[in-house]
């Protein structure tokens, strides 16, 4: 399994597009891959569950990669999570 | 699997949720139709049309039908859709997370989608208290 840190930068933060987009990135990907805020964890390719989280602009977040394509699957996330989702970074408060 | 899936709803209710599910997953619906009903419209004259837009779906594997409130004239048309699909699934309640879950379906069975569609629709139903309570 592997485990890293990422930061909602985009201002709408993990909107219903974004999760949208994250759910269609991850599910390319055999790993298990999951989200967790504040203790909460959500499977990133479920939809209503990165909802659930309901994670704002600047939320901190760790992601879980776990299957034999763990790594690609963390630098997708990571890459996701980075590009504001495609929408672009805004400074964090 | 080949589900058809089917929106029956009071006007265009379901047709407005699959329309904002799409916008955010920048993509249409597959084997997906709406039907929407006008209130004291000709039941029979709508289970006709109802027919019409079934034929337009796949339902190899049977049809999972989403209605909007149990017991009110969509739900009882869906009913009697129902009696000539033998392999059909109702779900009532219809709501934006259940249709956006819609979009982020694995292939099942029929059983499973009404299933993973019902519990979806119901953990987006959130109470949270403000700060006064």
């Amino acid at each position: 399994m592997i485990e890293k840190n990422a930061t909602v930068v985009n201002k709408l933060g993990l909107h219903a597009r974004a999760a949208a987009k994250l759910v269609s990135e991850a599910s390319q990907y055999q790993a298990q891959m999951e989200i967790e805020k504040e203790g909460k964890r959500a499977n990133a390719k479920s939809i209503m569950s990165i909802m659930m989280l309901a994670a704002t602009h600047g939320t901190p977040v760790r992601l879980f990669t776990s299957g034999p394509d763990e790594e690609e699957a963390m630098q997708a996330l990571v890459a996701l999570f980075d590009s504001g989702f495609g929408e672009g970074a805004e400074p964090c408060p | 699997m080949s589900v058809g899936m089917l929106t029956v709803t009071h006007r265009q209710l379901g047709q407005q949720l699959v329309d904002i599910a799409s916008r955010i997953f920048a993509r249409p619906p597959e084997n997906l139709a709406c039907y929407g009903i006008i209130e004291d419209c000709d039941l029979d004259a709508a289970l006709a049309e109802l027919r019409d837009v079934c034929a337009s779906l796949d339902c190899k594997d049977g049809l999972l039908i989403l209605s909007d409130l149990y017991g009110a004239t969509p739900y009882n048309l869906a009913k009697r859709l129902m009696s000539e699909y033998p392999e059909a699934t109702l779900v009532s309640g219809i709501n934006l997370p259940m249709v956006v879950k819609l979009f982020n379906l694995q292939q099942r069975s029929r059983s499973q989608l009404a299933e993973s569609l019902a519990t979806n629709g119901r953990i987006g139903i959130i109470i949270e208290a403000g700060e006064s309570e």
